[in-house]
């Protein structure tokens, strides 16, 4: 896949004012601060660029298309990581302890591109679940594989592919991988 | 209600939030000593920190001077969560695939 120059300092560009943006908010516009954070800016926006563009299907837009699903998803991503919270919290002091942990291929839907990288970030924050993504596939650890965990991160794969308006119909269907009893 | 009353209830709030809050991190650590292997230790940092982190969060915006220093609270708190995230998923991808040294 070929980089057009524009796209590149388009990208960049984008960046550069956000993660400055940030470093001010965090540093309440010291100029002291600003000195310190210009290299750490620079250097985030290039190597964020880079990754951006490397070897990446660029299908899906970064930039979420629906607002209200997005609120969706904030709300049910926040809800769940307070249940995530809890869950962990009350197996850490039991005795013993309640784990049944597994390790297991979830059969992702979403296309390649930035939704997957979203749905192992949010999944490692959701009760029970951890995610990582190996060679193109979702594999997620589970503490108790008897718990409703796969429900939970069907549901969340479905308010991800609503927020970035991907049809339902145009997933992927790669049932080949699904030994998730 | 006046003001003193207000105030009062404003610090029990924000009270209770932090001791919730100082509540989940310490769930963190004993996950994090207790749990048997590395995946599960993960669970417990990820998930108990960042609502330990959220609860804080919480109780220091009532007593936040302005609207600026609110905003920075909630954006700190979703950096964290982030860089947590990504880290416990880099941690994660070299235990499945096996070549980090030592890694229980």
């Amino acid at each position: 896949m070929t980089v057009t120059l524009p796209a590149f300092v388009t990208a960049l560009t984008q960046r550069l004012l956000l993660f400055a943006l940030l470093w001010w908010l965090l540093t309440d516009g010291q100029h002291e601060a600003a000195l310190f954070g210009a290299p750490f800016v620079l250097s985030a926006a290039v190597l964020s660029t880079v990754t951006r563009f490397r070897g990446q299907v660029l299908s899906a837009s970064l930039w979420p298309a629906r607002p209200l699903a997005l609120m969706r998803l904030i709300g049910f991503f926040l809800w769940h990581s307070l249940r995530g919270g809890l869950d962990v919290t009350l197996r850490a002091f039991r005795r013993p302890l309640p784990l049944k942990p597994d390790l297991i291929d979830y059969p992702l839907r979403l296309p390649p591109g930035p939704t997957p990288i979203l749905m192992a970030s949010l999944v490692s924050l959701m009760p029970g679940t951890l995610a990582v993504i190996c060679e193109g596939r979702l594999r997620v650890h589970v503490l108790d594989r008897h718990s409703d965990w796969y429900r939970d991160l069907e549901r969340l794969e479905q308010r991800i592919g609503d927020v970035y308006h991907i049809d339902r119909a145009q997933w992927n269907d790669v049932p080949n991988h699904s030994d998730h009893n | 209600m006046d003001q003193p009353t207000f105030g009062l209830i404003l610090n029990l709030i924000s009270t209770l939030l932090a001791c919730g809050g100082a509540l989940f991190f310490i769930a963190g650590t004993v996950g994090l000593l207790r749990l048997p292997d590395l995946y599960s230790r993960l669970h417990a940092l990820t998930k108990a920190d960042n609502l330990g982190l959220g609860l804080i969060m919480l109780a220091v915006l009532p007593q936040a001077p302005d609207l600026f220093f609110a905003l920075k609270m909630l954006l700190l708190w979703v950096l964290v969560m982030i860089a947590g995230a990504t880290g416990a998923h880099l941690i994660a991808k070299r235990a499945v695939r096996g070549d980090g040294e030592d890694i229980l």
